[in-house]
């Protein structure tokens, strides 16, 4: 948390002005400068920057200031057509000015952005004052360098891990050493046949694609009406993994992170397609092996087949004989098909369960609760699962 | 995002807003004010009132934002902004390619445009609310101090959390991907990030406390035989006048269906009735409906096939989702020319659609298009 927290600090700057050249600028101890240049329009003033520069995303600007302009040159006591701030140079685009507030401070010209800088941007500052009587335009340019850091994020795992999937696979989760650049991914993601041939859209491309909220881990649906039964896009070009097939899939080092650096390398998941898993998993068929009184041992679930990752991070827990629930730290191992708790505290001698949450997956979207696919027989109809499944154990 | 009309009263309902606008505003008396801090702005839709509905999907929170936007507006205005992204850039002072417009919406009250965007990348992105206006003014929302109200969706961490462990590992998230309001209710569409289920939630507003609105599960059935989870991916109200309302909404995987407002009620089974299949490559993006001549007729852009205008006159007699449509027996639609590139689509008045349309050069425009 503590990184996260730093992190999103760090894309922040403190301070940044813009003033004449000479002039102290005081609440930004230890800022860096930069030159603002003059582009157009007859000299009034001369224009520095004053940043502190904490990262290479974007910058926290808290106020650009103008000093030394004569109070009489300014056009209106607000200072609004005096001061302007654009991305683009008025010279050669019309863009909208930053929105900003614009206030008058100790005889200076104030504009506190309303968002932070972007570096490596150039921004266009525009004084419009009077001057014998007509009013002059001069034009600045700035950019905040940015800095040139190497590229930094990594894939540092896909879900699930095992080499051999089931041809109706519902899902990929992309984990990412960093926060990505989010809106464009699936440009960034190929799936390879035996012949290295892109399969065509294989994935459900979303407009609101299924990241974490860090950012961090993107989840890649395959594209369900290429898997359910009877529908037209599987009866048009087939599923899109076909069994006994090896497939690659290939995530390109182009994907930008969040600050704008592409990946370090790319990624790239061999694997084959086996038979499709229309089945839901049975937790009575799982092997529990219950550790001993006494201990902190690890109580391991084998599961007999990869579940979701995902799922199995969050939604079975341990409860003892009276309902309460035990804290301690899961992980999930050997191709997602064990699960593993270590209680916080001793075992004590006596009865536990496995509460399982019935919404639990398999790799192809089986639930505990209900298959995928449910065929429709009329006595049975409508009826939900319960919310829970249970598995009991004694510790001795 | 979605305006709802209802069959042949949409003229009546235009002249209302005007008097909808000048009262004190029953719903609006329902916000408070205060300040507001958005973690993400993802889909939007309006209420009553200029009441705009934002889902902050990284909250797991819908809030509705009095805009003050109410002054009427009559019919007419056009709208002709061409790089809209660079536009809304520009007054962010970024980058267009730090710029996403996550969604676009009218207010049926004074036919300006809202949009939905996000300002830079990562964890770190700001959200933004924006209205644009027919001139092509911008000008953000500020949350600092606005009357509001708001409703967390129950989809946080919701399972019972063993340990701080578990609780870092929760990256649970809902996308919403759809919001309309209809007949006092938001109706919000959502997709898991892990469980692949249907989550459609009716949400009665004002917001009641401690109302999280009716979670309906949504399937889909296929040759009266099989059926799954189906969640929704866009939808449409649709009121058919004499209070049949029908939600007509776009599955994950692609088939347009159509079931009763009705239906949507705490721990329903909803299967939907299958109007359209729309085959491979057709990811559908947005819908509205609208009256033209006496019929009515609904809108749909669509990733690969432009915009598709399908007749609702057979709706209600359309087969039954438990036989199996082939291509021939689904409603009846047509590829309208020249509406390539649609990304998001909303009624501006009863003869114009507002769209965000991309052209070959990845630009996007806020274009008025008479409706076809």
């Amino acid at each position: 948390m503590k990184s996260d927290n730093l992190s999103h600090f760090r894309t922040f700057i403190g301070a940044c002005c813009v003033l004449l050249i000479a002039s102290p600028c005081a609440w930004a101890e230890g800022s860096r400068t930069v030159l603002a240049e003059q582009i157009s329009g007859r000299a009034q003033t001369g224009v520095a920057v004053f940043y502190n520069q904490l990262s290479d995303e974007v910058e926290l600007v808290e106020a650009i200031e103008v000093r030394g302009l004569p109070r009489e040159s300014w056009i209106l006591d607000t200072s609004n057509e005096t001061l302007s701030i654009y991305t683009k140079s008025p010279l050669e685009e019309r863009v909208p000015e930053m929105f900003g507030k614009k206030e008058v401070y100790a005889g200076g010209l104030r504009f506190r952005p309303d968002f932070p800088l972007q570096v490596g941007i150039p921004y266009f500052v525009v004084l419009n004052a009077y001057s014998n009587e007509s009013i002059v335009s001069t034009v600045y340019s700035f950019t905040i360098p940015a800095d040139e850091s190497p590229p930094v994020a990594t894939v540092t795992e896909v879900f699930p891990t095992a080499s051999e999937l089931p041809a109706n696979l519902l899902k990929f989760y992309l984990h990412f050493s960093h926060p990505m650049s989010v809106g464009d991914s699936y440009r960034h993601i190929r799936l390879l046949d035996d012949d290295g041939e892109a399969v065509d859209l294989p994935f459900l491309e979303l407009g609101e694609e299924l990241w974490d909220r860090d950012a961090k881990r993107l989840t890649l649906l395959f594209d369900p009406g290429r898997i359910k039964s009877g529908l037209k896009p599987r009866m048009e070009v087939g599923m899109a993994l076909r069994e006994g097939e090896r497939y690659m899939l290939q995530i390109l080092d182009t994907w930008l992170d969040a600050e704008g650096r592409p990946l370090v390398e790319g990624f790239q998941k061999p694997f084959v397609a086996i038979d499709s898993d229309v089945e839901s998993p049975v937790p009575e068929r799982w092997k529990l092996h219950a550790p001993k009184a006494s201990t902190r041992n690890t109580l391991i679930v084998e599961l007999g087949e990869s579940l979701d990752e995902a799922l199995l991070q969050r939604v079975i827990g341990v409860i003892d004989s009276r309902d309460n629930e035990i804290g301690g730290v899961v992980s999930v191992a050997n191709g997602e098909q064990s699960w593993s708790f270590v209680p916080d505290d001793s075992w004590k001698s006596g009865a536990y369960r496995l509460e399982i949450q019935t919404i639990l997956e398999d790799l192809a979207g089986n639930s505990v609760g209900r298959p995928f696919e449910v065929e429709i027989r009329r006595e049975e109809k409508h009826l939900r699962p319960p919310r829970f499944a249970y598995l009991d154990f004694v510790v001795e | 995002m979605k305006t709802t009309i209802a069959r042949g009263v949409f003229a009546l309902v235009a002249s209302l807003s005007l008097a909808f606008a000048v009262q004190a505003g029953e719903y609006s008396s329902h916000l408070k004010k205060g300040a507001i801090q958005l973690q993400s702005s993802g889909s939007i839709a309006f209420g009553p009132e200029g009441i705009l509905f934002v889902a902050d999907q990284k909250a797991a929170t819908i809030y509705a934002i009095a805009t003050g936007d109410t002054k009427a507006s009559s019919m007419g205005k056009t709208y002709k902004i061409s790089d809209i992204d660079s536009k809304v850039a520009a007054s962010l002072g970024a980058s267009p390619d730090q710029i996403m417009i996550n969604d676009m919406a009218v207010n049926p009250v004074s036919r300006n445009a809202w949009l939905s965007v996000s300002r830079g990348q990562g964890a770190s992105a700001l959200p933004v609310l924006m209205k644009v206006n027919a001139a092509g003014k911008l000008s953000v929302l500020d949350l600092k101090d606005v009357a509001h109200a708001q409703v967390a969706l129950p989809n946080a961490p919701d399972d019972k959390i063993t340990g701080q462990g578990r609780r870092a590992s929760n990256k649970r998230m809902e996308a919403i991907t759809d919001m309309a309001y209809v007949n006092e209710q938001l109706v919000v569409a959502g997709l898991s990030n892990e469980e692949f289920a249907s989550n459609l939630r009716s949400i009665p507003f004002p917001f009641k406390k401690a109302n999280h609105g009716a979670s309906i599960e949504i399937y889909h059935g296929a040759h009266g035989k099989y059926e799954t989870h189906s969640p929704v991916r866009t939808f449409v109200p649709f009121d058919f006048g004499g209070g049949d309302v029908q939600v007509v909404a776009a599955y994950t995987c692609t088939p347009l269906v159509s079931f009763p407002l009705s239906e949507l009620k705490p721990k329903a089974h909803v299967m939907g009735r299958t109007i359209a299949e729309l085959g491979n490559r057709n990811r559908p993006l947005d819908m509205v409906v609208y009256s033209k001549e006496g019929s009515d007729y609904l809108l749909m852009a669509n990733s690969s096939r432009g915009i598709m205008k399908v007749e609702t006159i057979e709706f209600d007699k359309l087969p039954s989702i438990a036989e199996k449509v082939s291509g021939t027996k689904g409603a009846v639609y047509e590829t309208v020319a020249n509406w390539e590139g649609i990304e998001q689509l909303d009624l501006l008045d009863s003869g114009n659609a507002l769209v965000l349309q991309k052209s070959e050069s990845g630009a996007r425009s806020l274009l008025s298009m008479a409706l076809p």
